[in-house]
């Protein structure tokens, strides 16, 4: 079944187009990610789905239901995460679930949430004591409240650092576990390739790409890229041998840096051979570097751009 | 599910107002410390003029609470974005806000119960007030302050330019509204303003309840707080705004500006709207033992009285069954009367010397009063003979539209008189003396004055008078009384003329006055004029009773026992005739003038007997406002000087009955058919003793009960 379904959308905010008919669809039980960079028309899309726009032109249907005809049954079925979730300096973590629960008809105990979401321990201190993880962990957990089929997180893991965010990143895949449909934007990569089933890549407010991230990649004819370092200066004919191999960049003036890179189409194919004439010329490997295409190559490939 | 997320909010709200020091100082700490200063400061006077400072404090904190404290949250959380986050959830817009004012109210009603018990406690105040209906107007208040907050709440875009706002709403009010500076100070422009200002509405209605002027005098303001209320909130949902970039439609801000603009004319409506509602219907029937109607020599037995639209429908013997759906007040041990007249008062004061009204009053207030007053003595017509003109004739529309707890009232403009003539030396204060007294020398200029006065008033006075004893002053010029008295009759009014001395009654009664005012208190009227008056059928209002306040005063009597006194005139009044430091030096200097005053009272009571005895048209009037001399109580007093005189009761009453009546040209004095229902009922026989007038037990005016004895005791 289609979760949501988005046709020619357009939102103007007065000279400036921010979404310029963009169209896509989610299918129930994914999670489907919006990536790219600031500016690029993400958030506006969300925010017409969740009902905070009106779009100028286009369709919305959100398990078949217009939003803004049937806002308040669109607003039972989705959980929102804003960007940003700001709340009352001086609620309680506790308050706040039992609050935003006590707005819909169908609510998940307050218990449960602070344990789903790893806040027990925080359920009795006042929102401007949290750290910006725990803000974003009862962000979600707030847009859990109504036990929804639909979850729209903007931008769930900004400004947070490494470990919040891998703890978000494994309460967002326990989402999908429990069967939950997926809408999230983000500008992270890894984010985008780690969690999501599908991805459309935004920029200037139209899509230009829409797939899953591996395909998205495959399609995109990337090379790999090998980074070996040895102790031994081995010229760069010797790596433009090996199979697969498609350009080679050995700088050969530094004889201190013995660091060869390798781009390939096949790193099955080119390592262990990679491996083997090593060995024949009796260099030892001091260090080895594989990187596969990332989807920001994609996006650098699509648009010209890096990707900020 | 919805009445559980408002419960909800609400609390929550309750909660973080209480966890945010900012937040309590302002809602809480704030107007309690104010009540503090407050109760220092103004913490002297009588019961009711404390109350009174409570009222006002209470009124304040509310004002403070709701325009401030309803905006600030909803405008932080807009700023701040958190309100998206609401906009995402399925609660409705209105629930949100009604939520902050539900919790607001509650924070409010804390702040006002401490600010109430506080300054109980500091002004030794006894619990002589209704809290129950304090309650209902001070939620109504709050309610209406709430929503006025909220509109700034649901537009403004950020904290820095909703706190200028609410500036721009509070200060006009707490300066306007009689909260902090006394009506008196202020403009009569300004005044109107704060007619449209609910602080105004507020403070009038619980004053009206902490003085127990009763729940009438509150439900006018409660209606119009609920509407300033029900508008507010109406017009905060239309123009709410989530998020501080988002942009109104034309239309709505058009739907605003009329809502707005119905909030401030509401008054007005209310005022016409309730005058319609009060105005009496049905049938009352009333059963009176015995009925004097005003005019007869006897009195009645067993009498049926029918009263419908306020006025006297049918009058018929024995106690016939009264139709269905009547009204029937049972007066069978009773005896009906005519309600009483006073022709010569004046409302601006109170029969003290200091200020014209009490502390925590207005003027107005004050009047409003001190016609109450005389309702209480059974008083149903009065005529102000001098008064601040535009603050009277804005009592007397409003007492004939139906909106006061007031007698009748007939309004002279002010008095005319020689440049410095009397009454200018009690002036001498006012801002504007022409609001009180026209100072002419011209006959021109005096009938320029008058036509432009015919527009509003009901009659002239005019002083025509040298002063006796130490106090003297110039006389109008004959001519200038001459003109004064023909353009007065060729516009249809009746002119009336103060004299001290036989020889101005002469001149005025010459001129052809229709009536005089106080008579001579120094020497007797010649019987010439007498006779003269008796055939022009002049009417003579003696006003015994100012020269027996002045002679009590000075005798030190008491006059705290005479009947309605302590009912009725406030105990700061009383003290300060028995305290001030001038009015012991007066008695000091005039305990040798003492026989003079005894004196001028036999005079004046000499010239009544005589007009009496010639047949003149005797009324009671009472010069009421001046020293000993109280609104209200003083008309028993005349009536009693009067009998003393030499007038039987039957005489005495009709001074004050059917001659009032006609002398103040009303429909009324009477009990007869097609008359206006102002009825008094007395325990005892009046016609045989005067003085069984003190034993009041109801009046009635067009057809409404306005005092009862019973009700009083309830």
């Amino acid at each position: 079944m289609v979760a949501v379904k988005v046709e020619g959308l357009v939102k103007r905010y007065g000279q400036v187009v921010a979404v310029k008919g963009v169209s896509f669809e989610i299918a129930e039980g994914e999670i489907f990610g919006l990536l790219g960079p600031n500016g690029a028309g993400k958030t506006t899309t969300v925010e017409c789905i969740e009902g905070l726009r009106v779009p100028d032109s286009g369709t919305i249907q959100v398990f078949g239901l217009n939003p803004f005809a049937n806002s308040n049954s669109v607003k039972e079925l989705i959980g929102v995460q804003i960007q940003v979730t700001a709340l009352p300096a001086k609620i309680r973590v506790k308050e706040a679930l039992d609050l935003f629960g006590s707005f819909y008809r169908r609510c998940r105990s307050t218990d449960e949430l602070l344990k789903w979401s790893g806040l027990e321990e925080m359920a009795n201190r006042l929102y401007d004591t949290l750290s910006g993880g725990q803000k974003q962990r009862l962000a979600l957990a707030l847009a859990l409240v109504n036990d929804p089929k639909l979850v729209i997180l903007d931008e769930p893991t900004s400004g947070l650092d490494a470990h919040s965010r891998r703890q978000l990143h494994e309460l967002i895949l326990k989402l999908k576990s429990e069967g939950k449909t997926v809408l999230l934007t983000t500008h992270y990569i890894e984010e985008a390739e780690r969690l999501c089933d599908r991805v459309a890549i935004m920029d200037e407010g139209k899509i230009i790409a829409l797939d899953t991230p591996q395909n998205l990649i495959a399609q995109s004819g990337e090379l790999s890229r090998v980074e070996v370092t040895t102790d031994k200066f081995l010229p760069s004919e010797l790596f433009a041998q090996l199979p697969a191999v498609a350009m080679v960049d050995c700088p050969s003036d530094d004889r201190d840096r013995k660091t060869a890179y390798l781009w390939t189409s096949d790193l099955s194919k080119t390592v262990p051979e990679l491996l083997e004439l090593l060995k024949s010329h009796q260099a030892t490997l001091q260090n080895l570097f594989v990187a596969r295409p990332t989807l920001e190559d994609v996006f650098i490939r699509l648009t010209g751009r890096k990707f900020d | 599910m919805l009445i559980a997320a408002l419960w909800r909010n609400t609390l929550v709200n309750v909660r973080i107002t209480f966890r945010d020091r900012q937040a309590l100082f302002w809602s809480v700490a704030f107007p309690l410390g104010f009540a503090f200063l407050f109760a220092a400061i103004f913490g002297k006077g009588a019961v009711q003029e404390r109350w009174s400072i409570v009222a006002q404090m209470v009124a304040i904190a509310i004002a403070a609470n709701g325009i401030f404290n309803a905006a600030t949250p909803l405008v932080s959380m807009r700023e701040l974005k958190i309100l998206r986050r609401y906009k995402v959830t399925p609660i409705p817009l209105t629930l949100l806000l009604l939520s902050f004012v539900l919790s607001q109210l509650l924070v409010t009603i804390l702040t006002i119960a401490l600010v109430i018990a506080t300054m109980a406690a500091i002004l030794k105040l006894p619990l002589t007030v209704n809290l129950a209906q304090l309650a209902v107007v001070a939620v109504s208040g709050i309610f209406a302050m709430q929503s006025l907050g909220l509109i700034i709440g649901s537009t403004a875009s950020s904290t820095r330019s909703a706190v200028p706002i609410a500036e721009l709403l509070f200060m006009p009010m707490i300066l306007l509204s009689g909260a902090t500076i006394p009506e008196y100070f202020i403009p009569a422009s300004l005044q109107k303003v704060g007619e449209f200002l609910p602080l105004t509405h507020l403070i009038r209605g619980l004053k009206a309840i902490v003085v127990g002027k009763g729940w009438d005098a509150a439900v006018l303001p409660t209606i119009a707080l609920l509407a300033t209320a029900a508008f507010g909130f109406w017009f905060a949902v239309a123009l709410f705004r989530w998020e501080p970039e988002e942009k109104l439609p034309t239309q709505v801000k058009l739907k605003a500006a009329f809502a707005l603009m119905l909030v401030l004319a509401f008054p007005k409506i209310s005022d016409a709207t309730l005058s319609f509602l009060l105005k009496p219907r049905g049938t009352t029937v009333i059963y009176a033992g015995k009925l004097w109607d005003g005019k007869s020599d006897f009195v009645r037995e067993q009498v049926t009285v029918f009263v419908r639209n306020g006025q006297i429908a049918q009058i018929r013997n024995g106690f016939v069954k009264a139709p269905k759906f009547a009204r029937i007040i049972e007066a069978k041990q009773l005896t009906v009367l005519p309600g009483l007249g006073d022709a010569h008062v004046h409302i601006g004061s109170d029969g003290s010397f200091g200020l014209n009204f009490q502390v925590g009053e207005s003027e107005q207030e004050a009047m409003e009063r001190r016609l109450r007053g005389y309702l209480r003595c059974g008083v149903t017509m009065v005529k102000s003979c001098g008064d601040n003109i535009d603050q009277i004739l804005r009592v007397r529309d409003r007492e004939r539209q139906g909106l006061l707890t007031s007698p009748r009232l007939v309004i002279v403009g002010p008095t005319f008189t020689a440049p410095k003539g009397h009454p200018t030396e009690l002036f001498f204060w006012a801002k504007d003396i022409s609001q009180y007294v026209r100072q002419v020398d011209k006959p021109d200029e005096a009938v320029a004055q008058l036509e432009d006065l015919a527009k509003s008033v009901d009659g002239i006075k005019a002083v025509y008078g040298k002063g006796f004893g130490w106090l003297t002053y110039p006389r109008m010029k004959r001519e200038v009384l001459a003109a004064l008295i023909e353009k007065a009759h060729s516009l249809g009014l009746k002119i009336t003329i103060h004299t001290d001395s036989a020889e101005d009654v002469q001149t005025a009664v010459e001129l052809g006055a229709d009536g005089i005012e106080h008579g001579s208190f120094v020497d007797p009227i010649d019987e010439a004029t007498l006779n003269l008056m008796a055939q022009r059928k002049t009417v003579f209002v003696p006003t015994l009773s100012v020269v027996e306040g002045m002679r009590k005063l000075i005798a030190g009597e008491n006059f705290d026992n005479e009947p309605f006194v302590r009912e009725v005139v406030p105990e700061s009044v009383r003290k300060s005739l028995d305290e001030a430091f001038w009015v012991a030096m007066m008695r000091q200097r005039a305990k040798r003038e003492l026989w003079l005053w005894e004196e001028r009272l036999k005079v004046n009571m000499e010239n009544v007997r005589r007009a009496h005895q010639i047949g003149m048209l005797i009324v009671c009037g009472t010069d009421s406002g001046n020293m000993v001399t109280f609104h209200g109580p003083s008309v028993l007093r005349e009536l009693k000087l009067l009998v003393k005189v030499g007038l039987n009761p039957v005489d005495a009453l009709k001074a004050a009955t059917s001659n009032c009546a006609q002398w103040l040209g009303l429909n009324a004095g009477e009990i007869a058919e097609g008359k206006l229902a102002d009825m008094i009922a007395v325990e005892g026989d009046p016609t045989k003793d005067i003085e069984a007038l003190a034993k009041l037990r109801w009046v009635m005016k067009g057809g409404q009960i306005l005092w009862s004895e019973k009700a009083t005791k309830e």
